[in-house]
């Protein structure tokens, strides 16, 4: 009988250990596998938002604050920035354009954001990815033109079951209980493409129709004629590129002499979003420890397998002996049975890692608008197999030791 | 078969380990003072009482001053309307003397008289390559020395 038969018919002889040994190495490498993936695509779709935005004028206060709330759509402004200091802004060489927007807003627990028509087609939400009203990509209708009428992100719009046409009142602030700003309807006119970012979990009213939304006291209405009053949240800012295309130095300046002013500070989220990273490490970290002292018990697991099937093989082993199998046999036989356990538990949990990917981020997009791919090869993937045949030799070196070594004799003797 | 074994547990270690690796920036090294504008910073008096950046383009030369410590990104505003320095290029036996004016930050609502910034030109600057300038300014409220030592920066702790 040739070795991958006999190695087949033991790993049947012994089915239920061989496998709960597999599920339970499985388990911990699909662990393993989605806490890395997740932390991958987590790092990647942040950093990467950040990237379609060159910077952003935002009040004093924390720079990853305003980054999430403008970006993201979470937190709340620390403060506001005056409309001429923006303009001020914008009259520096190394500033080619601005978006200004004012946040602060919300409806039906989506943020509405008022901003400046441009976002609809300068901004990019990705580098290079403008937004789109296409039908062929999922959007549609048109953006705002006038101070009643409203956008709304694809997800907002599928999550509120939005259409054309329909009307809606803002709440004044983003928590429950806030004032609704009853006295105009505001009604949707476009529904934005999917993006795969949170600006489809937002919901965008004209920077102006902010102002004269009834509610708001006169010294805010007389924003919207009066320049020298207007308070804006902040703008994303779009930098002249430098030479060759790359990041232009003199933005360095921009920032520093920005942030010695008191009311305002220049925020490039490629610098602030990695240091979030740096912040909440410890967190994968942890995870990333728990996955693996998850597989380090499943190996341990089948170690102990591995010799008990051992202890209980020991008459069959030197009655193979006997039959003229040779040491070599033996010890091969264990050790391939050990390889197979892990690997089978390797596959098994890169497939079943992969699906808890593909569960997860259907939560997170619903919950944060973020887009995780099933797909993503992670790190983790491309070292789990090579891996687990290490371990798994290592896992059943001292069982295949045990079984080359057996006596003949001595296990051929009578039990009784 | 036991060799094999043997053979393909370090290689199987040494694929492991090669793959799925994460980088990490090397941290900084404790006391490392960062010039806001690629110039160079020179203390005054002391690294923790503040800087002041130096930067030549040309025949021009900017200085700010900034902040001691890690803070040398904030700017310290002065009351003097300039800054007279001597210059001693190397080789040199006589000093040269260089008015920098004030050049205020429009964006942080700097003005002439409470400004963190001053630039002055002179022909000889263009060939500068080595230099050592002194002067007095009133940093802080009270009158400081200044020394600059270009290109190196000036840091006596």
């Amino acid at each position: 009988m040739k070795l991958p038969t006999l190695v087949v018919k033991s790993l049947r002889q012994h089915a239920l250990s061989s496998a709960l040994a597999v599920v339970s190495i499985a388990l911990g490498v699909a662990l393993l596998v989605s806490v890395a993936s997740l932390r991958e695509q987590t790092h990647r779709n942040f950093t990467q938002e950040g990237l379609g935005v060159d910077a952003i004028l935002g009040p004093k206060g924390s720079p990853l604050q305003i980054v999430l709330n403008s970006l993201y759509h979470l937190e709340e402004m620390p403060g506001k920035v005056k409309w001429t200091y923006y303009k001020k802004v914008l009259e520096a060489p190394v500033v080619e354009s601005g978006i200004p927007f004012i946040t602060g807003h919300s409806y039906a627990g989506f943020r509405v954001n008022a901003i400046d028509p441009r976002f609809f087609t300068e901004f990019e939400y990705l580098p290079g990815q403008h937004f789109s009203f296409n039908p062929g990509r999922g959007g549609q209708g048109r953006m705002f033109a006038g101070l009643d009428e409203a956008v709304a992100g694809a997800e907002a719009a599928r999550e509120l079951h939005l259409q054309l046409g329909q009307t809606f009142n803002p709440t004044c602030g983003v928590n429950p209980g806030d004032k609704v700003h009853y006295e105009k309807d505001i009604r949707f006119v476009g529904i934005l493409a999917p993006t795969g970012t949170p600006h489809d979990r937002a919901i965008y009213i004209p920077l102006l129709a902010f102002y004269t939304l009834g509610g708001h006291g006169s010294d805010v209405q007389g924003m919207a004629i009066n320049e020298d009053q207007r308070e804006i949240s902040g703008a994303f800012l779009k930098i002249r590129p430098g030479r060759g295309g790359g990041q232009n130095p003199l933005v360095q300046g921009l920032e520093y002499d920005i942030n010695q002013s008191a009311q305002a500070q220049l925020i490039r989220p490629s610098e602030v979003l990695p240091k979030l990273f740096s912040i909440i490490g410890w967190v994968d970290r942890v995870l990333v420890g728990i996955a693996i002292l998850v597989t380090a018990l499943a190996l341990l697991f089948l170690f102990v397998a591995l010799v008990s099937a051992l202890r209980e093989r020991r008459r069959d082993l030197a009655l193979m002996r006997c039959l003229g199998a040779t040491r070599r046999t033996v010890f091969g036989l264990v050790m391939a049975e050990s390889l197979i356990i892990s690997l089978a538990g390797a596959v098994l949990g890169l497939a079943f890692g992969h699906a808890i990917v593909a569960v997860g981020s259907e939560f997170i997009r619903v919950e944060t608008g973020l887009r995780f791919s099933a797909g993503y090869v992670s790190g983790a993937d491309l070292f789990v197999l090579p891996a687990a045949m290490l371990l798994g030799l290592v896992a059943g070196l001292m069982p295949s030791v045990q079984a080359y070594r057996l006596g003949v004799l001595q296990n051929l003797t009578p039990v009784s | 078969m036991p060799k094999t074994i043997l053979l393909l547990a370090p290689l199987c270690l040494v694929i492991s380990l090669g793959c799925g690796g994460t980088k990490q920036e090397a941290p900084k090294e404790k006391g490392e003072h960062k010039a806001a504008h690629g110039g160079v910073l020179n203390a005054l008096t002391t690294c923790e009482n503040g800087h002041a950046e130096v930067k030549i383009d040309g025949a021009t030369m900017t200085l700010w001053f900034v902040g001691g410590g890690s803070d040398t990104d904030k700017a310290v505003r002065i009351l003097d309307k300039e800054v007279s320095l001597s210059v001693t290029l190397d080789g040199a036996k006589e000093p040269r003397t260089l008015v920098l004016a004030a050049k205020p930050n429009d964006l942080a609502e700097e003005k002439v008289g409470d400004c963190s910034c001053f630039e002055g030109a002179a022909d000889w600057l263009k060939d500068a390559k080595k230099f050592v300038a002194i002067g007095t300014v009133t940093f802080k409220g009270k009158p400081q020395p200044v020394r600059i030592e270009y290109p190196n920066g000036y840091d006596p702790d």
